[in-house]
């Protein structure tokens, strides 16, 4: 069976070339804060897990990401998820959204039980928005619950 | 909106006055001397008089109403149960606080369900260990000092922010514990969902308090740069990279 090699600790800058012009396939320098589309296809989830095209929100402290891996939390479109529990409420006005970003304008809510690694290379290159610190932290209060973290 | 309107006249006290304690109820009162435990079992006694009337309101604009009158005086009994408390030492305050957490998530728990239903009393129990999590950050807030010079105005626009979202989910808090233990008849559908919509207020308490403590670290320098992997550290990124095309590999060999 195949299996990737460990990627180097250098930019994560991967390019490919086909009758166009060089694109970077995936994101550059992703930062805590940001949002990114990642996609997750069906196959590769099992029972309540997360899959399609979401936006995440990077939740992992930046000085892990020289790894090549990052910790993402699912935004979801659907507000009538509730505001309850480790379901966190990041309001449209926290959601700066980056010049061409495909991200609809709306509250989001960030399904914090639905945590995961993801390796940089599913990130989907250009950044969508960035969420304020106090939002981030406010997800952080939900995750804090999800992990049990005293 | 809500919150801002009740705090207009309190807010700029509140920030020159944040409490060191915040959730006392009677048992950890009596870990004081007696002259503090009996002025601050008054105080508790009159919070929890100076709220039954929020659960007898005739739906959720009454609510809303009498919240605003009594806020005021909640904060301020508030005052005078931290002030009491941060006379005695850092450590008996820590450990009063996380007992009345942990009483008031149990009281929640074993007698929550037939007045505010399963899901509720999950929301409580989130929102309570929410507020124990900020509570905590601040005791740490404390141990760290000042806040560098450049951040002072951002950190005093926290700590008010703090206090005021905290005062705000404890009110609330306290409103679902009268209505588990005392409450008779129960209190109106939409006044609970507006006293639950408080109570959330701990997630804002916990942010605040969050980016206060990151004030104060984000000088410091660790984990910058890590060292060059060793064999595990390549072994678990190669699985974490692999986990993918071995589940894909998989899935397409069972389809």
């Amino acid at each position: 069976m195949h299996k990737p090699s460990v990627p180097s600790t250098s930019p994560p800058i991967v390019a490919v070339t086909t009758t166009g012009p060089t694109v970077a396939i995936h994101a550059t320098n992703p930062q805590r804060g940001d949002v990114y589309w990642v996609k997750i296809p069906k196959k590769h989830t099992v029972g309540h897990e997360q899959y399609k095209r979401r936006p995440f929100l990077i939740v992992s402290n930046n000085a892990i990401h020289h790894l090549d891996l990052v910790i993402g939390v699912p935004l979801s479109f659907q507000t009538q998820k509730a505001n309850r529990q480790y379901h966190i409420q990041v309001l449209a006005t926290d959601i700066a959204t980056d010049l061409g970003s495909t991200l609809d304008p709306g509250n989001r809510i960030a399904l914090t039980e639905q945590v995961r690694c993801l390796s940089i290379e599913r990130l989907e290159p250009a950044r969508q928005a960035r969420i304020s610190d106090t939002a981030v932290y406010a997800v952080e209060a939900g995750l804090a619950f999800v992990m049990d973290i005293r | 909106m809500a919150l801002a309107e009740c705090l207009e006249p309190v807010r700029h006290g509140i920030s020159l006055r944040p409490p060191d304690v915040l959730f006392v109820r009677k048992p950890q009162a009596k870990v004081l001397r007696r002259g503090l435990a009996t002025i601050v079992l008054a105080a508790l006694r009159e919070s929890d008089t100076l709220l039954q009337p929020l659960l007898t309101a005739k739906g959720k604009a009454e609510f809303v109403s009498r919240r605003k009158k009594i806020f005021q005086d909640y904060v301020n009994l508030s005052f005078v149960i931290a002030n009491s408390f941060s006379g005695t030492e850092a450590e008996k305050r820590e450990v009063a606080t996380k007992n009345a957490f942990k009483l008031v998530q149990h009281i929640i728990h074993t007698k929550g369900t037939p007045s505010i239903g399963t899901e509720r009393v999950r929301e409580t129990v989130f929102c309570l260990d929410t507020l124990r999590r900020a509570s905590r950050l601040v005791c740490e807030l404390h141990s760290r000092g000042a806040a560098p010079t450049d951040w002072k105005d951002k950190d005093q626009e926290l700590s008010a922010n703090f206090t005021a979202a905290a005062l705000w989910a404890q009110l609330h808090l306290d409103c679902i514990r009268l209505v588990v233990t005392k409450s008779k008849d129960g209190v109106e559908q939409d006044v609970l969902d507006e006293i639950m919509a408080g109570a959330r207020t701990a997630v804002m308490a916990y942010s605040y308090v969050r980016q206060g403590l990151e004030l104060r670290t984000k000088q410091e320098t660790y984990l910058v740069e890590g060292g060059p992997l060793d064999a595990e550290d390549k072994d678990l990124l190669q699985e974490s990279y692999s986990d993918y095309s071995e589940s894909e590999s998989g899935l397409d060999a069972q389809a």
